[in-house]
C-alpha cells in the first residue's frame, strides 16, 4: 500500500478509537448504554478516619455489597489500588483497609430486578450464631424496659412469630411519624415519632424480646430529584422466621420486600454504625442506561459532560427517526460484509447493493416471511420467462407486469396478516419492502436473460448468503446501540474497505476455479 | 497457505487483474471505445484493422418497420447489440427465405418470421442485452463464413481467437470453439472448448472443456492438437494494433478467421476474463511481468518477434 493510503487507513482506524476512549474512559460515558432502566453505577466513598470509632484498631472492615434479594451486584473497582485486602468469609466478603489510608472508593454495578410481594426469600446457607441476633446487651436498660412494657400490651402469648412480626410492623408503620432527628427509644415511644434508624431498631429489639432472631440492614433508596439521582439512606430490619430471613421494611412500608429502587449495602449494622460508618460514607450514583425511551435522559447527561458531544449526538432526534437511524447506521457494516463476500470469498451477487437491500427486507418482514416471499418472487421470476416469452413483449412492459404480479401477491400477504393468529407481522407491511423487491426483480430478470439459469442460480445463492449474513449481523442489538452512540465507528468501515479494496490476492472461489493448477 | 500453488504458477486472480492491470492501464474514459461496437468499428476503419462490414445500424424502435425491405435484400447477415457482452443477443441469419411479403429467416435460433425478428431487434434496442441495461443500438453486420481449417472443430457457429494484449504485446492466446452445449457461442463458461495456443507457431497446445482437460472436440471427436491456425502472424499483428488504436494497456482482443477475408476483429474487451490461463495451462503473471521490463514504444515487428521467441510453449 502506498504511504498516503496507509496513513489514511491508520488515522481512520485510530480516530474513532481515540474518540471512544475519550468518551468512555475520560468522560465516563458508557460504551454500549443498556436498555435496562434499573441498572446503576454506584460509587461508595468511605472516609476511613471517621470509621475508626472509639476502639483504637489499626484497620477498618468494610462489607462488600452482596447479590441478595432483587439485587445483582458486580464489584467493578476499588481505588486507590493496593491499599486494601479482600477477606472472603464463608458468608460474606469484607474489605480490610489500614487506618493510614484516608479515603477508599468502591465502584459497583448494580442491577435491580422488580421485586414483588410474597417473593420467596432464600435462607442464608451458612451457619451463624443465632444468639448474636437475640442479644439485647447493646441496649440500655431504660430503652429495654419501655420496649418490654410495650410488648406486653400486644398479648402475643398465643400468636406465631410471623403474626407477631406483622403486628409489630403495622404498629410501627401506622402509629409512628418519621423524623430526621434521632432521639432515645423512650422518647420515641412517648412521642410516637422516630428516625428512620430508630424505627428499625425498635422493631429489631421487639423481635429479639419475642425470641425472634433479628438484625438491621443498611439500604439505600434511589431517588430522582432535580434531574439527577440521589441516594437516601434507609434501614430495614430483617427477622429470621422458619429458617428464612424476612425483610420488614418499616420505613418504606412494604412488609415482605425491598422496594423497587432500593438496594442493600450491609445486612447487619451494629448499633454504633449510625454514628461512624454511615457518617463516613459518601455515595454517588449514575444510571447505566439509555434506550430509545431513555434517550432524553442520556442527552441530558451528555450535555453536562460535553456541549459538543451533545450537539452532535443522534439522541437529539425524535424517537421515530432514532429508530430509522438505528438500522441505517448498520448499512455500512453490510457493505463491509458484501465487500468481503465478493472480493475475498468471491461470491457472485445480483447487482452490487441488492444483497444489502434484501437483508433490510428480511429485517422489515422477519426472516421466515422474508424468505418465503423471496422464494415466491424467485419462482415468479423464473416462471415469467417461460410464459411471457410467448407474448413477444418489450422489456419494460414485461418487467412492469412482473412488478404488478409482485404487488398482487404482496396484497395477499396483507390479507394473510389480518387473519387471527396470523404468522405475518402487520407492522412489516409498508412501502419499503416493495421498493427492495422491485429493485431485486429487475436485477434478477436482467441477470437471467444475460447469463442463463445456472449463473443466475449461483448469483442467487451468493446474494442469499450475503443477505443472510448481513441479517444475522444486523440482528445484534448491541451493535446497533454501539453504532448509534458512536457513529464515528463508521470511519473504521471506510478504513476496512480501503484495505479490502487494496487486496490483490486470490479469492477463495479461485481455489475452485483454478483447481487444475493446484493438482499439477 | 491455500494459495501457494496458484502463486507459484503465476496465476492472475480477479483482484489483481483489476487492481494491477485494468485500473492502472485502462483509462475509464476510453471504455466506450470498446464497449460500443459501432465506435470500435469506426476506430478500426481509421487504423486499418479489418472488421466484418456493418450493413446498417438500427437506432430506434420506429426504424424497425422500415428495415424489412433492406433485410430481404441481404443474403445472410448477423444481428448484434452494439453494447452486448459475452455473445448475448447475437442472432445469425444464414438465409432469407419466403416471399417478399412474408419473408422467413433461417437463423441460429431456428426459423423466424419478420414479427419474431422485429421483436428480437426491439429487445436489443430496449437494452435487454446491453452491459448495463441501458437502451442500445443494433448492428446489422456481414456474416462471417467459417474458414475451412476449422471444419469439424465446431458444432455450429464460428470459433474465435482471444488474445490478451498487454501494452501492445500479445502475451497469451486461445481458440474458442463453439459446441452443442454452448449453442454456437464461443464462451467458455457457456460450454465452448478453450484451446491454448503457442504464440510462436499458432499450434494448439492444451484444451479444456467445462473446466476439464480434453484432447478431442466433444461433438465431432476431432483431435484438437492437430490444428494449426493459419494467418498466425497477421493475427498477432492485428491484435497488437488494437493497443495503438485504443490506448488501453490491458485488453482482450477477439479475432475470427473469415474464409474469404482472413483475420477480422470481432470485438475488444476492456475486462478480459481469466480462463485463458486454464486453456493454456499456464499463468499470466510471469508473462506480464516480463513485458513490464521491456522498453515502451517498441515497433510492431520487434514486439511480435519478442512474443514469438518468449512465449513459445
Amino acid at each position: 500500500m502506498s504511504k498516503i493510503k496507509t496513513i489514511t487507513v491508520i488515522s481512520l482506524i485510530l480516530l474513532p478509537l481515540l474518540l471512544i476512549y475519550y468518551k468512555v474512559e475520560i468522560k465516563k460515558l458508557s460504551m454500549i448504554p443498556k436498555s435496562s432502566s434499573n441498572e446503576w453505577n454506584i460509587e461508595l466513598k468511605y472516609n476511613i478516619q471517621d470509621m475508626l470509632g472509639p476502639t483504637e484498631s489499626t484497620k477498618v472492615l468494610i462489607p462488600v455489597i452482596e447479590s441478595v434479594y432483587n439485587q445483582t451486584v458486580k464489584l467493578k473497582s476499588i481505588k486507590p489500588k493496593n491499599s486494601y485486602k479482600k477477606i472472603e468469609l464463608d458468608h460474606k466478603s469484607l474489605i480490610s483497609v489500614k487506618k493510614e489510608i484516608k479515603k477508599l472508593s468502591i465502584n459497583y454495578q448494580l442491577k435491580l430486578a422488580e421485586s414483588f410481594y410474597g417473593q420467596v426469600m432464600k435462607a442464608p446457607n451458612h451457619s451463624f450464631n443465632k444468639k448474636q441476633y437475640l442479644s439485647l446487651n447493646d441496649f440500655d436498660e431504660i430503652s429495654l424496659k419501655s420496649l418490654r412494657l410495650l410488648n406486653t400490651k400486644f398479648n402475643f402469648d398465643r400468636q406465631s412469630h410471623l403474626e407477631r412480626i406483622r403486628a409489630l410492623y403495622l404498629y410501627l408503620t401506622e402509629e409512628f411519624i418519621s423524623t430526621d432527628e434521632s432521639s432515645s427509644i423512650k422518647d420515641a415511644l412517648e412521642l410516637y415519632e422516630a428516625s428512620n434508624f430508630l424505627k428499625a431498631q425498635i422493631l429489631m429489639v421487639l423481635a429479639r424480646i419475642n425470641k425472634i432472631p433479628a438484625r438491621t440492614m443498611l439500604t439505600y433508596i434511589i431517588e430522582d430529584k432535580d434531574n439527577s439521582y440521589h441516594l437516601k439512606k434507609s434501614y430495614v430490619p430483617e427477622v429470621l422466621i422458619n429458617k428464612k430471613w424476612l425483610p420488614v421494611n418499616v420505613n418504606a412500608s412494604t412488609f415482605n420486600r425491598i422496594a423497587e429502587k432500593q438496594f442493600i449495602v450491609n445486612r447487619d449494622v451494629s448499633t454504633d454504625f449510625e454514628n461512624t460508618t454511615a457518617k463516613a460514607l459518601h455515595t454517588a450514583i449514575t444510571p447505566v442506561m439509555i434506550n430509545q425511551v431513555d434517550s432524553q435522559e442520556y442527552q441530558k447527561k451528555l450535555s453536562t459532560v460535553s456541549g459538543f458531544l451533545s450537539a452532535i449526538s443522534l439522541h437529539r432526534l425524535s424517537p421515530t427517526l432514532q429508530n430509522v437511524f438505528l438500522t441505517i447506521l448498520l448499512i455500512p457494516i453490510g457493505t463491509l460484509i458484501l465487500a468481503i463476500g465478493r472480493n475475498i470469498v468471491g461470491l457472485k451477487t445480483f447487482g452490487i447493493f441488492t444483497p444489502i437491500l434484501l437483508s433490510l427486507f428480511f429485517l422489515e418482514t422477519s426472516l421466515l416471511i422474508g424468505l418465503l416471499f423471496f422464494a415466491f418472487i424467485v419462482i415468479l421470476g423464473f416462471g415469467q420467462r417461460y410464459i411471457l416469452d410467448k407474448f413477444y413483449l418489450l422489456a419494460v412492459p414485461r418487467l412492469s407486469i412482473l412488478l404488478t404480479l409482485v404487488i398482487i401477491s404482496y396484497a395477499f400477504v396483507g390479507i394473510l396478516s389480518i387473519q387471527d393468529n396470523s404468522f405475518v407481522y402487520t407492522g412489516a407491511l409498508n412501502y419499503f419492502p416493495i421498493v427492495i423487491i422491485a429493485v431485486f426483480i429487475e436485477r434478477f430478470s436482467i441477470h437471467f436473460i444475460e447469463e442463463g439459469p445456472w449463473n443466475t442460480f449461483k448469483a442467487l445463492i451468493g446474494t442469499l448468503v450475503i443477505a443472510a449474513s448481513c441479517y444475522l449481523v444486523f440482528e445484534i442489538y448491541d451493535l446497533k446501540v454501539l453504532l448509534f452512540n458512536h457513529p464515528e465507528l463508521l470511519l473504521m468501515v471506510i478504513a476496512f474497505n480501503i484495505m479490502i479494496g487494496s487486496y490483490k490476492g486470490y479469492r477463495l472461489s479461485e481455489l475452485i476455479r483454478f483447481k487444475e493448477f493446484r493438482r499439477l | 497457505m491455500f494459495f501457494k500453488a496458484l502463486r507459484k504458477k503465476g496465476i492472475l486472480g480477479m483482484n489483481r487483474r483489476v487492481g494491477d492491470y485494468i485500473l492502472t492501464h485502462n483509462e475509464r474514459k476510453k471504455y466506450p471505445l470498446v464497449d460500443n461496437k459501432i465506435t470500435t468499428y469506426e476506430l478500426c476503419k481509421k487504423h486499418n484493422v479489418s472488421q466484418p462490414d456493418h450493413y446498417f445500424h438500427v437506432t430506434n424502435i420506429g426504424q424497425i418497420k422500415k428495415i424489412k425491405k433492406d433485410l430481404i435484400q441481404l443474403k445472410s447477415f448477423c444481428i448484434k447489440p452494439a453494447r452486448g457482452a459475452m455473445g448475448n443477443g447475437i442472432l445469425v441469419v444464414n438465409e432469407v427465405l419466403g416471399t417478399e411479403e412474408e419473408p422467413e429467416f433461417d437463423t441460429s435460433k431456428g426459423l423466424m418470421n419478420i414479427k419474431k425478428l422485429s421483436h428480437f431487434i426491439s429487445d436489443i434496442l430496449s437494452g435487454l442485452y446491453s452491459l448495463s441495461g441501458h437502451p442500445d443500438e443494433v448492428i446489422i453486420q456481414e456474416k462471417i463464413i467459417l474458414h475451412p481449417v476449422f471444419d469439424n472443430y465446431v458444432y455450429k457457429g464460428i470459433p474465435d481467437i482471444r488474445f490478451i494484449v498487454y501494452k501492445g504485446y500479445p502475451v497469451m492466446a486461445m481458440l474458442r470453439c463453439p459446441t452443442k452445449k454452448s449453442q454456437g457461442r464461443a464462451n467458455l463458461h457457456q460450454g465452448a472448448v478453450g484451446c491454448g495456443i503457442n504464440i510462436a507457431t499458432g499450434h494448439i497446445t492444451n484444451c479444456i472443456y467445462l473446466n476439464n482437460s480434453i484432447n478431442t472436440h466433444p461433438d465431432t471427436g476431432k483431435e484438437l492438437k492437430d490444428l494449426a491456425i493459419p494467418y498466425w502472424e497477421e493475427l498477432l499483428v492485428q491484435a497488437s494494433k488494437c493497443y495503438e488504436m485504443t490506448q488501453m494497456g490491458y485488453i482482450g482482443v477477439d479475432m475470427v478467421l473469415d474464409k474469404n477475408k482472413g483475420p477480422q476483429l470481432l470485438e475488444i474487451n476492456a475486462r478480459p476474463g481469466l480462463s485463458i490461463q486454464l486453456a493454456n495451462s499456464s499463468g499470466l503473471i510471469p508473462r506480464l511481468e516480463l513485458i513490464n521490463q521491456q522498453e515502451p514504444n517498441a515497433d510492431l515487428k520487434s514486439i511480435i518477434a519478442f512474443c514469438q521467441s518468449h512465449f513459445n510453449a
